[in-house]
């Protein structure tokens, strides 16, 4: 049917077809600011304005706009302006992945049109509309009032806030959220300062920059079919009726496909073992496994389609928990003969990883008091707002073309080759824009199926997990079981430490292996100890399958190990930070764990820079640590439910796998002076394309704008081995600088041949080169001269790092809760977090990253799980039934970045990404027996769990 | 069921029901509930967009009474200042517990309480303020009659032609209401909530409606516990036998946000913190005076 309304002031008549909703129509309209990210109005991240009101589009039948009036962010704007709410989101750094991001701005504009001052509470309300998963909504809420007030015609303050200083973000009806960087004397002009990030403005602008973001000619649309059972053989599967609809193009089952046996993870080569998933397999594992896939003309026919696939099952026994699956009389979940590096399969045990430092039984002998307990950690999701998404198609060349949101681009191609039967050579895999990621975009989720579409019809394909096979068919966080032995002397020294780990990693063991070395390495690292033993087993179960999740096994290591610290430190009458501060890793110190867990290869590894303990002191100080011992504020009179509590946690994550990660840069220069900064790097949404960027600015003397960046793409950009393993700063950066050094020893031999005089001495800066006797030529003069007149050269400089070394990142972390204890509700009122990660290289930037990684653990602690029922059937594959944190519920949140110097990485910067989502599980637990003397040993701290617990103490 | 779904927006109440009456395709009415499904996986054929047939009217008569259109969105509730600074604050404050602003736009009173599953505040909300609904027939005849047993019958309520055309709440003079609620966070689907309205007629012989969710398969009037209460004086022994009697009543249902167990036992919890609350109202704004701790 046609129907006519106004779009951002134009009048609009279309034809929209039987089941479009009004987000398909917009974005077909080209209103790609317009996202999709779940079916069911809960993220927001479809929203726009029908008739001044905010709404999630992807609710509407898209007929339903006939007659109305429709505002999205493209209508902000014209031309190169912004809107100053547009402004306000780039200066405040509250972009992030972006996908988000026009949904708030659109929440904030419909909150403005009304208010021009709003409340606190009602610009959190506002941004409610919105789920974010990056920023943790602090710097969106400034957004809202820097808006508010350019709205209002007054001044703000300026984007950079000088070197040591503190920025409240306070308003007049409340306080909000803090935080204090101090700035080391290293810090330069671009490197150290917070910037617009070099992506904002596009973000800003809902211009199409993610992968779902073109349409090419003839695209098809792939569907799934999904598992209905947990455990199940294929006994028959007849496509043909859905083959026959008109419109469908190809439907793909596992007889269609060579079975290719692969391990999925996007991981350094040679992929980790085991080697247990095909494409499409005659057996499924769990409930959402992959059965078939279809290509049809539109969304509507593939869905149709994948009712008409007549499918039969041989029902098999299902087990859904790991000690259960190892047992020997379990369902044996891999009995393919042709899987391979499964340490038992009929035994479901994936591997075993064990590792011993000193000798733990002569620790235990020597320790005055032994300590025992164990740690349940749940299976949680990374819910990137952006699902996985790709489209594959032929180019010119006959060259397969991945466009896919992914982490790591090179490590899919070459993943990706054996499966589609392709050399490397002909697969390109470009890495769009990503709407979030952290770690879940990691594995070939769907790339392989998309590719064989194309493969079968010829034509570009465009394939997009719902909202509940992202839950089911995306990945998660290991759910593992850990239990520690520590053995302690009379002056509280750790004398030995025993790990053991008990891993369920799902269906596959995609890695599994990794999370759980990486479990014991992150779980033994923090504190000294001469004896330490690790043991680990990973078990298959008939779960949806977890994989890498931002931590990488920190987070359930030190949940364990930091509630274990606090349970010791209780126990002997020790203040939980001296106790641990006395026990803690320190500069000199040799971590011997990561000696035999390291995944490249047993490589000796020593702390050479830390601030942990001025990071103790200090999130202390801001959480006001002493009322702990005020047994009057534990209490509050008015309120004789609540109990009041405050718990800390010190974590640590080293920066990258030594041995292992490497990234490449290439910088070239242009004709007016600025710069093609080409990285393998693949920014998820961190920020990483303007750090990078800020280095090579820094080192080449010019301003961020004269850095162009390209990233992510393995036709044009060097090899990286991706985002992950809070390497990219670290590891990239390292590379950016080194080709940038190269690039400036080039352009002082130009200089001093335009000069007629010796490079020596010379120095880059303000877009110049300047001669040790003042005299200089710009950037574009030698652009210009080096291209174009005599001796032409193209000035470029490509260099590439790799570190034998992994330097820790420190973090203390604190918490604030009130307990209701007549109900079990957990209310986290202040989350405080002080961070050594070397260099600050962007303040603003690492701010939101540890916001953003505080509110995705804040969930970890309280809420979020995907609970099953006793089939094996997720319960709550929606936003809101699983429910991260919305805007309007978060605590206030301090951040403190207290610097080290890491001689070894970029400017002296180590990882940030990881470690911020790591310690506030545990604080918040220590917190809440601190609360109410009750401990807490499993996640998450729902009300009914500490409500039980409550009851039974009493 | 995922085939194309067609889109009608009648202009009449007649062309809607006709419609809605088709037995060629499965016509569904546009409700969009707080907890929203996607619209692909309804098992509609059609739908019938019903924004024309003026169900999204909130007015107050000068007796007070409030009729509430069927298709007034739950943000208008929230926003509303009929509703905010008056009697009516506990449909505000339900409201605004309710899903996200962006969905409050879209979802309406109808989709709220005809909801299977989803939060429970509106519907609290409306049983505890004796809230009548008005559902138009096909033959275009009027029937009005109590929320609570419309809610009782759920979901077999509403015939395939039945529009609800507007909820009816009698003046709220002299009354005082809070909402109480557990969740896992501050803005989560509550796992057990309460609504109480406490009436003073003539500064004595209180009355109080009180409605539970979370206690059983759906939100429920608590009558026994509204009878011990009428015309009494609230004391720490009345608020144990209220407490009580909600547990011992309760026929909760088990999911992953509670179990039955919980469920039943915070249910006395909520219970007593709701009553308490209205009363301690009351009480600071000397519609009772004074407090009786026997």
């Amino acid at each position: 049917m046609k129907i006519a309304f106004e779009l951002n002031g134009k009048n609009i008549e279309t034809e929209v077809q039987p089941g479009e909703l009004l987000t398909e129509v917009l974005r077909r309209l080209d209103c790609k600011s317009v996202k999709h990210g779940c079916e069911t109005g809960e993220c927001g991240s479809c929203s726009i304005l029908l008739d001044d009101r905010l709404v999630p589009s992807c609710l509407l039948p898209a007929a339903h706009a006939d007659g109305h009036r429709i505002e999205t962010v493209e209508g902000l704007s014209q031309g190169t302006g912004l809107h100053p709410i547009q402004a306000a989101f780039m200066e405040t750094g509250s972009i992030q992945c972006g996908y988000c991001t026009p949904g708030m701005i659109l929440a904030t504009k419909a909150l403005l049109d009304k208010e021009r001052y709003p409340s606190l509470e009602k610009a959190r309300t506002s941004l409610s509309a919105v789920l974010c998963r990056c920023t943790g909504y602090v710097k969106p809420v400034e957004a809202v009032f820097r808006a508010a007030a350019l709205l209002r015609g007054e001044p703000v303050p300026p984007l950079n806030s000088p070197a040591g200083s503190e920025n409240k973000a306070e308003t007049t009806q409340g306080h909000h959220s803090s935080s204090q960087v101090h700035l080391r004397p290293q810090s330069g002009s671009v490197v150290g300062v917070s910037t617009l990030k070099v992506d904002a403005r596009r973000l800003a602008k809902g211009h199409p920059a993610f992968t779902d973001d073109i349409t090419l000619p003839g695209m098809l649309h792939a569907a799934l079919l999904t598992s209905p059972h947990p455990h199940a053989r294929i006994t028959r599967i007849d496509a043909s009726r859905a083959q026959a609809l008109p419109g469908v193009h190809a439907v793909l089952t596992y007889k269609d496909i060579p079975r290719v046996i692969f391990a999925p993870g996007c991981q350094s080569y040679p992929n980790p073992r085991p080697y247990d998933q095909v494409s499409l397999d005659n057996k499924v594992r769990y409930i959402g496994d992959k059965v078939a896939v279809v290509a049809a003309e539109s969304p509507e026919i593939a869905r149709q389609a994948l009712e008409m696939i007549e499918v039969e099952y041989e029902l098999l026994p299902a087990v859904f928990e790991a000690k259960e699956a190892l047992a020997e009389d379990a369902p044996i979940i891999h009995d393919e003969t042709d899987s391979i590096g499964i340490k038992d399969a009929k035994r479901n045990l994936v591997v075993t990883i064990t590792a011993d430092v000193g000798d733990v039984e002569e620790g235990f002998a020597l320790s005055s008091r032994i300590f025992e307990h164990t740690y349940q950690v749940q299976q949680v999701q990374q819910t990137p707002i952006e699902p996985h998404v790709c489209v594959t198609y032929w180019d010119e060349d006959e060259r397969m073309v991945v466009r896919t949101s992914t982490q790591a681009p090179f490590h899919m191609r070459r993943v990706l080759a054996p499966i589609l039967g392709l050399p490397i050579s002909r697969i390109r895999i470009i890495k769009p824009r990503m709407g979030g990621g952290f770690g879940g975009k990691m594995d070939i989720i769907l790339e392989d199926l998309c590719a064989h579409l194309t493969m079968k019809t010829g034509r570009p394909v465009r394939f997009e997990l719902t909202r509940e096979q992202e839950f089911t068919n995306g990945r998660s966080r290991h759910p593992a079981a850990i239990t520690y032995r520590i053995g302690v002397d009379e002056q509280g020294n750790l004398m030995a430490v025993e790990m053991n780990v008990i891993e369920n990693t799902g269906a596959f063991g995609v890695q599994g292996m990794t999370v759980v070395n990486l479990i014991g390495m992150r779980g033994l690292s923090t504190y000294r100890s001469p004896n330490m033993r690790f043991d680990s087993k990973v078990a298959y179960t008939n779960l949806p399958v977890p994989s890498a999740f931002r931590g990488f096994g920190g987070p359930q290591a030190q949940f364990a190990m930091e509630s274990m610290m606090d349970e010791i430190a209780a126990e002997m009458g020790r203040d939980p930070v001296a106790f641990r501060l006395q026990n803690a890793i320190r500069v000199g110190d040799e971590i011997s764990i990561m000696a035999l867990l390291g995944e490249g290869g047993p490589v000796v590894q020593s702390v050479h820079s830390s601030t942990l303990p001025e990071c103790a002191e200090s999130a202390a100080a801001a959480i006001d640590w002493d009322r702990s011992s005020d047994p009057s504020w534990k209490l509050d009179p008015a309120r004789p439910n609540i109990r009041r509590g405050l718990g800390t946690a010190l974590v640590m994550h080293g920066t990258a796998i030594p041995g292992l990660d490497m990234g490449g840069a290439v910088i070239k220069m242009n004709d007016d002076g600025s710069f093609n900064l080409l990285i393998g790097a693949a920014d998820l949404g961190t920020g990483s394309d303007t750090i990078l960027a800020q280095m090579a600015a820094e080192t080449l003397g010019v301003s961020l704008d004269k850095i162009i960046v390209l990233s992510g793409d393995t036709d044009l950009t060097p090899f990286d081995v991706g985002a992950y393993a809070s390497s990219t700063t670290y590891i990239s950066g390292m590379a950016v600088q080194k080709a940038a050094k190269a690039v400036r020893e080039k352009l002082f031999d130009r200089a001093a041949l335009m000069l007629k005089t010796e490079p020596v001495g010379m120095i880059a800066r303000d877009g110049r080169v300047f001669t040790s006797d003042g005299r200089s030529v710009t950037l574009g003069e030698i652009g210009l001269h080096s291209l174009h007149t005599i001796d032409q050269e193209q000035i470029m400089g490509t260099a590439s790092h790799y570190s034998m070394t992994s330097p820790p990142s420190f973090g203390a972390q604190f918490a604030e809760v009130e307990v209701d204890i007549e109900t079990g509700e957990v209310r986290v009122i202040h989350l405080a977090l002080a961070v050594d990660c070397g260099t600050v290289i962007n303040p603003q930037a690492a701010e939101g990253q540890m916001e953003g990684g505080m509110a995705t653990a804040l969930g970890y602690a309280v809420c979020e799980e995907m609970a099953y029922d006793d089939r094996g059937a997720l319960l709550n594959p929606r936003f809101g039934d699983y429910r991260i944190f919305q805007a309007d519920e978060m605590p206030r949140m301090t951040c403190l970045l207290i610097p080290s110097y890491e001689q070894s990485g970029p400017f002296g910067a180590k990882g940030l990404g990881e470690i911020t989502a790591e310690g506030v599980a545990p604080a918040v637990a220590n917190a809440v027996f601190d609360a109410t003397g009750t401990r807490f040993r499993s996640l998450p701290l729902t009300p009914e769990k500490v409500w039980q617990a409550l009851q039974e103490s009493n | 069921m995922t085939q194309p779904f067609e889109y009608y927006r009648p202009c009449s109440h007649t062309e809607a029901v006709n419609l809605l009456a088709r037995e060629d395709v499965h016509c569904l009415p546009l409700i969009i509930h707080p907890k929203p499904a996607d619209p692909h996986r309804l098992g509609a054929d059609a739908f019938v967009d019903l924004s024309l047939l003026g169900l999204n009217e909130l007015q107050m008569d000068v007796d007070g009474t409030l009729h509430l259109g069927s298709l007034v969105t739950i943000q208008k509730l929230v926003d509303d200042p009929i509703l905010s600074n008056g009697e009516f604050s506990l449909l505000s404050q339900a409201a605004s517990l309710v899903a996200t602003p962006g969905i409050r736009n879209l979802a309406t009173v109808w989709g709220a309480v005809v909801a299977q599953e989803g939060p429970p505040e509106i519907t609290l909300a409306l049983l505890a303020l004796d809230a009548n609904i008005a559902i138009r027939k096909a033959d275009e005849s009027l029937q009005t009659f109590p929320f609570s047993q419309f809610l009782d019958r759920l979901p077999g309520s509403l015939a395939k032609t039945d529009l609800i055309t507007e909820f009816i709440l009698p003046p709220q003079k002299d009354s005082i209401s809070a909402l109480e609620r557990v969740a896992r966070t501050p803005r989560d689907e509550a796992i057990v909530a309460a609504a109480a309205v406490l009436y003073i007629e003539n500064g004595t012989s209180p009355r109080v409606n009180l409605a539970v969710a979370g206690a059983y398969s759906n939100p429920q009037r608590l009558p026994n516990v509204e009878g011990i209460m009428s015309g009494q004086t609230l004391t720490p022994k009345l608020l144990d036998q209220a407490c009580s009697i909600t547990m011992e009543s309760a026929g909760p249902v088990s999911d992953f946000r509670g179990s039955a167990k919980y469920r039943r036992s915070i249910a006395g919890v909520v219970v007593r913190r709701v009553l308490l609350k209205v009363w301690e109202q009351a009480l600071l704004t000397g519609l009772v005076a004074e407090r009786s701790d026997q």
